[in-house]
C-alpha cells in the first residue's frame, strides 16, 4: 500500500486543479446551460416527454460532451513536460507508474462530478418545473443512463491522456484529440455513408437503399464508441450529424419504459461491454507508452 | 501509524546490528562507507549506435560532507552524470552508490535520502511557493505539523518568506533557483545536487546562493554535489572539483591538488623582500638553487620563478648568503586559466 500512497497526493492535486482550473469552470457552465434549458423545456411535460427530453439530452452529450474528457485529459503530461516540472517531480520519490495513475485517478473523478452535476442538474430542473415526482424505475434507468455516459466521457478522457503522453506539446496534444472528437463523434454518420457508398458502389442519389451498402454502413458506425453510445441510450445506431441510419433497434434505449431494464441489456450488453473495455485498454496503453518512455531514453 | 514506526524503528536498530557485522567480516564495506557518491566505470551513451558519448568511463568518489564541484563547459555530460546519480538515467555501463544505495536497484531509497535542483526546474505556477513545497512534501508522508513549519523555516532559509503564498508563476529567475533549492530540501536530504544553482541569475544572486550553498553544508553537514560552468565559483565554495569535458573527466581533486597540477605545468612563481643585502645579491644566491628557472627585480620585489615548490630552499640560500626574508608570498594562481586549458586540449 506504501508503494501506491503517492498516487492518491498526485490524484488529489490533479483533482484540485482541475476544478479550480477556469478552463473546466467555463466548459461546466456551458454544459449545464444546455442540459437546464433542454430539461427545463421538457419539464412541463408527461413521463414520456421526458424521456423525450432524455434523447436529445443523449444527442447533445454523444456530439459534445466528449470534449470535456479531452479538456480533462489533453494536458496531463506534456504541460508537465513543457513546464519541466515533471522533471523536479521525478527526483521526489515516486514511480512512474503512480504519477500517470494518479494523473488518471484524478480526471476520473472529476468526470465523475461532471456527469453527477448535469445529471443532477437535469433532474432537479424537470422536478421543480413539472411539479411531479419521478418514479422509482425511471430513477434506476438514470442511475444506469449516468454510468453509460461516464464511460463514454472516458473514452475520450483516456484518448486524451495518451494524447498528452505521445506529443511534446499541449497544443498539439489538443489539435490531434479535438480531430479525433470531431471524426468519431460528429461527422462519424456522414464518414461512414460516403466509405460505405464508395465501396457498395452505391449512389446517393439512389433512392432504395440496397441491403449491402445498409449493412457496411451500419459496420463502419460501429468503430465509432459514439455507435455504442448512442445504442444503448436510445437505441439508434448513431446519432451524430449526416449519416443513414439503418432501422433502429426494438428496445428504444435506456429510457424505453415498455421494455424492461433486462429486455434492455439482453439487447444492448455486447455495447456495453465495449464501451466498458474501450476505456480500460487505452488506459492501460498510456501506462505502457508512459513507462517506455523511460530512463533509458531520457523522455523526462 | 503509532504501530507503523515502532515497527520501523526495529527494522532501523536490525540493519544497524546487521551493518556493524558486516563491517566487521569485510574492511571494503568500511571504506565505502565515507563516500556520499561513489561511481565506477559510470557511462552513457546515447543514439542508435552509442556513438554519442554523454559520459564516458567516469570514476568519481565524493566524501561524506563535502562539496563537491563538477565543473565543465556546456554538453560536458554533467546534467546526465547527474541523471544517472539519481535514478532518471539508466547507466549503459559501469555502476554507482549514492548514500549507500546502488543507482539502478535502489532509485527510490536514493530519491527518499537526496535532495535535487535540476536544470532545467519547473513547478506548479497556479500554485504558491507554500503550495508547491506542500505537494512536493507529501510525496515524503512527512506529518502536517511537521510539514508546515517546515514550509515556512525553508523558505525563510533561502529568503522567500515574503513570497510564501505568491504563485510560483510570478517569481524572477533569481527567485525560481532558490526555490528550486528550498524544494530539494524538503525531505532534509543527506546528499545534495545541484545542477548549475547560479545559471542566469545576477552576480548578488549567484552569490547569495553560494553562501547559502556554503552554509547548508557548514550547519548541517549535508554532502552537495553541484555542476557549473564557472570555475571560479567552484573554487569558492567545493573542497574538491572535478574537470569534465565531453564525457571524460580530464581531473580531480582537492583546490590545492589542482594548484599542484598547475605548478607541475606551469611552474611556480614566488615573490621575495629581503632585508640586509641589496637584492641583487639576493638574486644571485637564489639563482643557484636547484630548479629556479627565473628571476627578475621589480619594484623593490624579487620575483623568482621555479619548476616547483622550493620556498624553504630559496629562504636558505638567502640566509646563507647573509639575507632576512621579510616577505615571501607564492604568486596566487588563476585555476580559471587551468580550466580553460584543460578542457582545450579535450
Ligand atoms: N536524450 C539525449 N539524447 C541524445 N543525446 C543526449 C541526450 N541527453 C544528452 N545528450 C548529449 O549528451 C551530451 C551531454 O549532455 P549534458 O546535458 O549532460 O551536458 P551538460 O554538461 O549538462 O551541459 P550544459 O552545461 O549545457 O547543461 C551532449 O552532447 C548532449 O547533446
Ligand atoms: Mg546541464
Amino acid at each position: 500500500m506504501e508503494k501506491y500512497r503517492n498516487v492518491f497526493v498526485i490524484a488529489q492535486k490533479e483533482f484540485a486543479d482541475n476544478i479550480w482550473s477556469p478552463r473546466f469552470v467555463i466548459l461546466m457552465l456551458v454544459f449545464t446551460t444546455i442540459v437546464f434549458s433542454l430539461s427545463y423545456g421538457s419539464g412541463i411535460g408527461s413521463e414520456s416527454t421526458i424521456s423525450r427530453s432524455y434523447l436529445d439530452i443523449a444527442q447533445i452529450v454523444s456530439l459534445f460532451l466528449p470534449f470535456m474528457g479531452i479538456a480533462l485529459g489533453f494536458d496531463a503530461i506534456c504541460k508537465e513536460r513543457e513546464a519541466s516540472s515533471l522533471n523536479v517531480l521525478l527526483t521526489h520519490p515516486i514511480y512512474r507508474d503512480n504519477i500517470i495513475a494518479g494523473k488518471t485517478l484524478g480526471a476520473m473523478i472529476t468526470l465523475v462530478l461532471v456527469v453527477f452535476v448535469s445529471i443532477f442538474i437535469v433532474l432537479g430542473t424537470m422536478l421543480v418545473a413539472s411539479g411531479t415526482e419521478l418514479s422509482l424505475p425511471m430513477l434506476n434507468r438514470l442511475v444506469v443512463f449516468a454510468i453509460l455516459t461516464y464511460l463514454y466521457l472516458s473514452i475520450f478522457l483516456a484518448l486524451g491522456i495518451l494524447g498528452s503522453i505521445v506529443t511534446k506539446n499541449a497544443t498539439k496534444s489538443l489539435v490531434y484529440n479535438i480531430a479525433i472528437w470531431v471524426v468519431l463523434c460528429i461527422v462519424f454518420g456522414m464518414i461512414c455513408t460516403t466509405t460505405a457508398s464508395i465501396i457498395a458502389g452505391h449512389k446517393p442519389t439512389d433512392l432504395d437503399d440496397s441491403g449491402y451498402f445498409l449493412e457496411l454502413n451500419a459496420d463502419i458506425q460501429k468503430l465509432s464508441p459514439a455507435h455504442h453510445y448512442a445504442m444503448t441510450v436510445s437505441g439508434v445506431p448513431s446519432l451524430s450529424w449526416l449519416g443513414v441510419s439503418s432501422e433502429r433497434s426494438s428496445v428504444r434505449g435506456i429510457f424505453d419504459t415498455e421494455h424492461t431494464l433486462e429486455q434492455w441489456w439482453n439487447e444492448f450488453w455486447i455495447n456495453v461491454l465495449i464501451l466498458t473495455i474501450t476505456p480500460v485498454f487505452l488506459i492501460i496503453m498510456a501506462f505502457i507508452t508512459f513507462l517506455r518512455q523511460d530512463i533509458s531514453k531520457d523522455m523526462g | 501509524m503509532e504501530s507503523m514506526s515502532v515497527e520501523s524503528m526495529s527494522v532501523e536498530s536490525m540493519s544497524v546490528e546487521s551493518m556493524s557485522m558486516e563491517l566487521e567480516q569485510s574492511g571494503i564495506l568500511q571504506e565505502t562507507d565515507e563516500f556520499a557518491i561513489e561511481t565506477i566505470h559510470l557511462s552513457k551513451f546515447f543514439g542508435k549506435e552509442k556513438q554519442i558519448r554523454a559520459v564516458d568511463n567516469l570514476n568519481l568518489q565524493v566524501k561524506k560532507g563535502e562539496v563537491f564541484g563538477f565543473v565543465g563547459p556546456n554538453g560536458a555530460g554533467k546534467t546526465t552524470t547527474m541523471k544517472m546519480l539519481i535514478g532518471l538515467l539508466e547507466p549503459s555501463e559501469g555502476s554507482g552508490k549514492v548514500a549507500g544505495f546502488d543507482i539502478v536497484r535502489e532509485v527510490i531509497n536514493i530519491r527518499e535520502t537526496t535532495g535535487v535542483l535540476p536544470e532545467p526546474a519547473g513547478f506548479y505556477d497556479n500554485l504558491t511557493a507554500r503550495q508547491n513545497l506542500r505537494f512536493y512534501a507529501k510525496l515524503y508522508n512527512i506529518e502536517p505539523g511537521v510539514r508546515e513549519k517546515r514550509i515556512v523555516n525553508l523558505l525563510e532559509t533561502v529568503g522567500l518568506t515574503r513570497a510564501i503564498d505568491q504563485k510560483t508563476g510570478g517569481f524572477s529567475t533569481g527567485m525560481r533557483k532558490r526555490f528550486g533549492l528550498a524544494q530539494a530540501l524538503v525531505n532534509e536530504p543527506s546528499v545534495l545536487f545541484l545542477d548549475e544553482p547560479t545559471s542566469g541569475i545576477d552576480p548578488l544572486g549567484a552569490q547569495m546562493m553560494r553562501d547559502l550553498i556554503k552554509e547548508l553544508n557548514r550547519s548541517k553537514g549535508v554532502t552537495v554535489f553541484l555542476s557549473s560552468h564557472s570555475m571560479e565559483e567552484v573554487e569558492e565554495i567545493c573542497d574538491h572539483i572535478a574537470i569534465i569535458a565531453k564525457g571524460k573527466l580530464l581531473a580531480a581533486g582537492s583546490v590545492e591538488d589542482l594548484r599542484d597540477m598547475i605548478r607541475e605545468k606551469e611552474g611556480v612563481h614566488y615573490l621575495l623582500e629581503v632585508q640586509d643585502i641589496p637584492l641583487s645579491e639576493a638574486a644571485e644566491a637564489v639563482k643557484n638553487v636547484e630548479g629556479v628557472t627565473a628571476f627578475d627585480i621589480r619594484d623593490r620585489t624579487l620575483h623568482v620563478s621555479a619548476k616547483m615548490k622550493l620556498r624553504t630552499e630559496i629562504a636558505k640560500a638567502v640566509k646563507k648568503a647573509g639575507g632576512t626574508v621579510s616577505m615571501f608570498e607564492e604568486e596566487e594562481m588563476n585555476l580559471q586559466k587551468l580550466f580553460l586549458k584543460i578542457i582545450e586540449g579535450a
